[in-house]
């Protein structure tokens, strides 16, 4: 991804938004994908919880993933 | 935004706060430093916790408890009744919009309710803006930062400066794409082997298509690009066979009944030689379709295996087994951390030669080569074309192996779970060369067997047997192949939409810590002058200086002393004292928190100052009023502190009438009685004492009637100025009713013997006679000595009535203003 600065003057929740704006423009269904399950992430504040959410967010972008267009991956030989 | 300073509290049944039906009221002013101070054991923590319970809905103290020992019981005041605890806030915007009450309560079943009195759409998530990460401090807090490792300190650092959040989130973005993580939670492993697999699966159905191909044809398939092609090849080469043409012809090959064909060939020219010679050709077919073996090209990758084999075992020897592996990532686990002295052993203290964490890392580092050898091996069989061959021999109906004596998928399988040994792989090659032994034992076979039925039939019937069985075995191959490719496509598109994805959480999860450490580093910057000028003031020295330093790769953060009396980058840790490291901390969290813009303009500590002497404690009062409390400080905070310090107390009690401190004091007998604040009226503890009597709550109101009975004596001697023994003046336990009757009786019985007295006869006559061998007689002996059974209620209400009589002998009507106006005698000798 290319450079991304945080805006001191702004909080947490305006410079998620910054962020996910700046995925989405590197990737736009990647971006929408992470955006979707982002709120899964915030709350991991130890390793429990953490281990918790990544399992909770990788399941739900794994469905994700199979949800977007296919894309032409060209001939299987 | 509106920003919020707290500017009420109310506590009820919560903690040690019983206050049943008469919560504990504190104010706060937001345009002043506001200071609660209660001694040891009435009340202060449970203040804290009451703020921590509302704001963040735990309380850390009850958090650190095992599970047996029911933490959830221990919410709610013990002794309350009804086992409710109440806590309610009111919350002043600091831009005139209005207040906001918030009320929490917690039921006796753990339950938490949040609502708003005073109609806040959503007092939950305005509870949850008020959790910032300065909002709540206590010692524990500072004490821990410099006491801390730099990794955790660089963690709690990230929450002083209000980004936990992005420190969070940042933690939890990395977790997902580790990449043992995600290649296990998207499956992309699996999905490598099934798009493997489906290789295989695609180039045998090319095979079959192939040999059926140039069996009907003559010709080769050498392009899969143009099936279509050669799709129409076939059915036209079906077409000019006149017996089978009217079944074929202006249909699609997929169309064609071969069934059908071949019931007309059996009606046309019968006999079993033909029907044996059908089922040959077919054999042949599938045992061609597996091609032929590549010796040369197998002896090569088995040595390339072997030695693969070799250099694992090679590498298993250097390592000791999985305990010590455990062993090393734990103690690893532990120097990341910070380890201070890599170079002592922690064992024995002896000086170690090599840095014990680098040696930690070498020896992990070998295991990390097996993992990746093993990886080597597992890659190298899912390409190697032996196996590949033993899986297809084992697949081909023609040789008739049972599922049980299957070898090859079983072992690659194993392969991928890194279970399999040299002599796993040696009985898969073995395997695969009896398999292809075998193959050729049984295409001769069948070639002389269709050799023996070609002598014997016609040579036009066996044509049309070979090209009608072509044609039906290309229809499968054909049908096998699009199955198998499609199914491929499928997979493969899976697994590079995965794989970009892992490289784009990757990216992401990189461009985020950056972007997080750029902001860590600039706000460190930012707070930099105003913590090194607040630690200067607090401490009143200028040639001890702080300085905070952010690792440039990771998240740790140093407080070194870029100057310690002339020396530079000394450790602070190492060199500052507790006060002195306590003054940094709170500089460095003060300065934080006035650059915070969140939802709470407020700032509660408790008792932050316990490690300081009065010297450095009135250093630190002053910055907060002078330099941090608003409105003074334009932009500034509002203060509430809260302290059991009675030197502190002092400050404060001088302090509290002026405009800039709000002073409050804690009173009462938690956890079983009321807490009050002083600027509470006394006169509710008489009237709640009053009412509990009257409900024959003797118990519970004896602590009340204590509480109103010192509040009175006292309330005496700072009115009447009555001279107190110095121990009673600087020790709040010596302030017992007891203590307090002896020194006004002291005081009177002095100014009897000067002549000098100014109560009139009545008044002195009825504490001599009366009042006061009440009180002691009848109560004050019983309660302090608890050793005689409770009173009756109405003897305890005489009590309360008679300390009021008492309190009476110390006032006068005064008429000099033309009206009476009942007032306290100046001193014992003066109105």
């Amino acid at each position: 991804m290319t450079a991304f600065r945080f805006d001191p003057a702004k909080g947490f929740e305006e410079n998620l938004e910054g962020f996910l704006q700046h995925a989405e423009a590197q990737d736009a269904a990647f971006g929408g994908v992470l955006r979707g399950h982002v709120r899964e992430l915030l709350e991991a504040t130890d390793d429990t919880k953490r281990r918790a959410a990544r399992t909770r967010f990788n399941n739900a972008v794994n469905a994700a993933l199979d949800a977007l267009p296919e894309p032409v991956s060209g001939e299987a030989s | 935004m509106s920003r919020f300073f707290l500017t009420s509290l109310k506590v009820e049944g919560f903690r040690g706060i019983n206050n049943e039906t008469a919560p504990l009221e504190l104010t706060f002013q937001p345009g002043a430093v506001n200071s609660v101070f209660a001694i040891n054991g009435v009340g202060k923590s449970s203040i804290f916790e009451a703020l921590c319970f509302a704001i963040k809905g735990t309380i850390p103290k009850l958090d650190a408890l095992q599970a047996q020992e029911r933490p959830q019981d221990y919410y709610c005041n013990r002794f309350h009744s009804q086992g409710i605890a109440t806590i309610e806030l009111e919350l002043t915007a600091d831009d005139g919009s209005g207040t906001v009450t918030v009320l929490v309560k917690r039921d006796a079943s753990g339950g938490r309710l949040v609502s708003s009195p005073s109609g806040h759409p959503a007092p939950e998530q305005l509870l949850k803006g008020l959790d910032e990460d300065f909002t709540l401090l206590d010692y524990a807090t500072f004490s821990r930062f410099i006491d801390s490792t730099p990794l955790d300190r660089g963690r709690s650092f990230a929450s002083l400066l209000g980004l936990s959040s992005y420190s969070t989130f940042r933690q939890a973005l990395q977790s997902v794409c580790e990449t043992r993580s995600i290649q296990a939670d998207l499956d992309i492993n699996g999905l490598r082997a099934q798009a493997s697999a489906g290789e295989q699966a695609v180039q045998s159905a090319i095979r079959k298509l192939q040999v059926a191909f140039e069996g009907l044809t003559a010709t080769r398939l050498t392009d899969v690009a143009r099936m279509p092609e050669y799709t129409a090849v076939v059915t036209a080469a079906l077409t000019g066979i006149e017996l089978v043409r009217p079944l074929v012809e202006g249909r699609d090959l997929t169309g064609v009944d071969f069934s059908a064909i071949k019931a007309a060939i059996k009606e046309a020219e019968g006999g079993d030689e033909r029907r044996e010679l059908e089922q040959v050709i077919a054999a042949l077919g599938e045992l061609r379709a597996v091609g032929e073996p590549s010796e040369a090209d197998f002896q090569q990758e088995h040595d390339v295996l072997r030695d693969l084999f070799g250099e694992l075992d090679g590498l298993l020897a250097q390592t000791r087994g999985d305990a010590f592996k455990q062993l090393f990532e734990a103690a690893q686990h532990v120097f990341d951390s910070g380890w201070e002295t890599p170079l002592a052993c922690p064992l024995c203290d002896s000086t170690l030669a090599d840095a014990i964490d680098k040696t930690v890392a070498r020896q992990l580092g070998t295991f990390a080569e097996v993992e990746a050898k093993r990886a080597e091996i597992t890659k190298a069989l899912d390409q190697a074309s032996w196996l590949a061959r033993l899986k297809a021999l084992e697949a081909c109906p023609s040789l008739r192996i049972a599922d049980e004596a299957k070898r090859g998928v079983p072992f690659q399988q194993n392969a991928a779970t890194s279970t399999i040994t040299l002599a796993d792989a040696e009985t898969a090659i073995a395997a695969r060369k009896q398999l292809d032994e075998a193959r050729t034992r049984a295409v001769a076979a069948a070639e002389a067997t269709k050799s023996s039925i070609e002598k014997v039939l016609p040579a036009s019937l066996v044509t049309l047997t070979e090209q009608v069985e072509f044609g039906r075995q290309f229809q499968d191959a054909l049908a096998d192949f699009n199955a198998k490719r499609n199914s491929l496509v499928a997979t493969r598109n899976r697994l590079q939409v995965r794989e970009r994805w892992k490289d784009f959480i990757t990216a992401a999860a990189g461009t985020f810590a950056d972007a997080e450490s750029e902001l860590s580093r600039n706000t460190i910057s930012v707070i930099d002058a105003d913590y090194k000028a607040l630690f200067a003031q607090i401490m009143g020295v200028n040639d001890v200086i702080p300085d905070l330093r952010r690792d440039a790769a990771k998240q740790d953060i140093h407080v070194q002393l870029s100057d310690f009396h002339g020396l530079s980058d000394l450790s602070a840790r190492a060199l500052l004292s507790e006060s002195y490291r306590n003054a940094l901390a709170i500089s460095i969290f003060l300065a934080a928190a006035m650059k915070q813009s969140g939802a709470p303009r407020f700032v509660v500590l408790d008792d932050v100052t316990s490690s300081f002497d009065s010297g450095h404690q009135w250093n630190l009062m002053e910055a907060i009023r002078t330099k941090l409390q608003q409105p003074r400080k334009a932009g500034g905070l509002q203060f509430i502190l809260l302290s059991h310090d009675g030197l502190l107390e002092k400050y404060f009690d001088k302090l509290g009438s002026t405009p800039d401190w709000h002073h409050q004091k804690l009173q009462g007998w938690p956890p079983m009685g009321a807490v009050t604040s002083h600027t509470q009226d006394a006169n509710r503890l008489k009237v709640t004492a009053i009412r509990l009597l009257d409900a024959g709550q003797v118990k519970e109101a004896e602590p009340l009637i204590r509480q109103f009975l010192e509040f009175k004596l006292l309330q005496i001697i700072n009115k009447v100025r009555i001279p107190v023994p110095l121990d009673f003046a600087i020790k709040d336990h010596m302030k017992m009713v007891s203590n307090c009757l002896e020194a006004i009786g002291a005081a009177i019985e002095l100014q009897k013997k000067a002549g000098t007295i100014v109560l009139d006869a009545q008044q002195l006559g009825d504490i001599d006679t009366t009042l006061v061998p009440a009180l002691v007689g009848n109560w004050v002996s019983h309660y302090e000595t608890a050793s005689a059974a409770s009173l009756t209620p109405p003897v305890l209400k005489g009590v309360l009535q008679t300390i009021d009589n008492f309190a009476e002998c110390f006032r006068y009507d005064d008429a000099s203003t033309g009206s009476v106006q009942r007032k306290w005698y100046r001193n014992l000798d003066a109105r």
